[in-house]
């Protein structure tokens, strides 16, 4: 027998055909004594499972009620008492528009700090002075100025030819 | 309990989404069955059964806000029932031990078990008593040798005669699998019942 025949049944029995699906399972009911058989086993262990469902002792629902009011109110006295729907979107607000102040008072701070691109931190430090240098090169002058135009140290070295620096 | 009818069974939902406890007890009282045997089902233990039962209903009670008045109420407790009950079986990982049983020696309706009082019966009511309790029996068994979700499946269609929809509702999943599984359980226990069916 076909799965998907079995399927057909499995779907009529829980009436979930459509017409074309009804026809075509009436067809293959009338015609293969197989499926009418599967269909009658189904059945019938749909029955056997109602029965024993039914067979079962079932707690008395007025006794289980009690348990479970008790239940809940030890519940609710062991929790901290429970936000409501409306206390709840108004604390998602809150925490909204305290994540904004936080987030825009950072944003804020950094544009202080810098300035086109670069932190202020860096540029407020004072420029390099050269205090002194050392150039004992043999032969070689030396002349340390600063330049007015650009406010520059400049350090100019006039090193004699057929001197080797590395003698330094 | 006497049996309310679905207008009123709205109105004491609607008042146990305000908080009103004893509406929610009479809400409670008129599902506690059904929703119970749905659950024994699922775990195949009374006493099992009875705890998830009370589990469901508490859990109900705390995600009433939640509800929506326009879904049926029934699949909704249903969902918190079944949910509770699978967790239950993935957390416990075995099979159970037991079936339900409705062993005659538990049977509280009354009858006589004509295992223990056979010469209370004539012989063909006790040789069929015990035809039936042998189906009973195989039947139980080859229950638990299908998966939590086959079972599930087959419980909530064949017991609470719920469609696909409503299944696939409760059970977080796609119609397609629902379907599937109830072809699945179905098979298995005709392989198993074979000689029964």
């Amino acid at each position: 027998m076909k799965t998907r025949n079995m399927k057909l049944i499995s779907k009529g029995l829980d009436g979930e055909l459509d017409g074309k699906e009804r026809r075509q399972l009436q067809e293959l009911l009338a015609s293969d004594p197989a499926m009418r058989k599967t269909a009658q086993d189904w059945e019938k262990a749909g029955d056997e499972l109602r029965r024993s469902t039914g067979d079962v002792p079932v707690p008395d629902s007025l006794l289980a009620w009690h348990d479970i009011r008790r239940a809940i109110r030890e519940n609710e006295s062991n929790t901290p008492a429970k936000l409501g729907p409306a206390s709840l979107l108004r604390l998602k607000w809150a925490g909204g528009i305290a994540a904004f102040l936080v987030v825009g008072m950072l944003a804020l701070s950094f544009l202080h700090l810098t300035r086109e691109g670069r932190f202020l931190a860096l540029d407020s430090l004072p420029p390099p002075r050269v205090e002194w240098v050392v150039a004992e090169i043999p032969g070689a002058t030396t002349m340390i100025y600063t330049d007015m135009e650009t406010d520059l140290t400049v350090i100019w070295m006039d090193v004699a030819q057929n001197v080797d620096p590395r003698d330094t | 309990m006497e049996e309310i009818d679905s207008l009123e069974i709205d109105r004491l939902i609607a008042l146990s989404v305000k908080g009103d406890q004893e509406a929610f007890g009479n809400v409670v009282q008129q599902y506690y069955n059904r929703v119970y045997c749905v659950i024994l089902r699922v775990v195949n233990q009374p006493d099992d059964a009875r705890e998830l039962a009370q589990v469901t209903w508490v859990k109900a009670w705390q995600r009433l806000g939640d509800y929506k008045q326009e879904a049926r109420f029934y699949t909704w407790i249903y969902r918190i029932a079944v949910n509770a009950s699978l967790d239950f079986l993935r957390r416990k990982r075995r099979r159970p031990e037991i079936s339900i049983s409705s062993d005659s020696s538990e049977n509280e309706s009354g009858t006589i078990n004509l295992d223990h009082h056979p010469e209370l019966a004539d012989e063909n009511t006790a040789r069929d008593e015990i035809h039936r309790d042998e189906i009973r029996r195989t039947f139980e068994a080859a229950l638990t040798t299908l998966s939590d979700d086959h079972r599930t499946a087959l419980i909530l269609r064949e017991v609470e005669g719920m469609s696909y929809d409503e299944i696939a509702d409760v059970m977080k999943t796609r119609r397609g699998t629902v379907m599937s599984r109830i072809f699945y359980a179905r098979k298995a226990l005709q392989a198993t019942m074979e000689k029964f069916l």
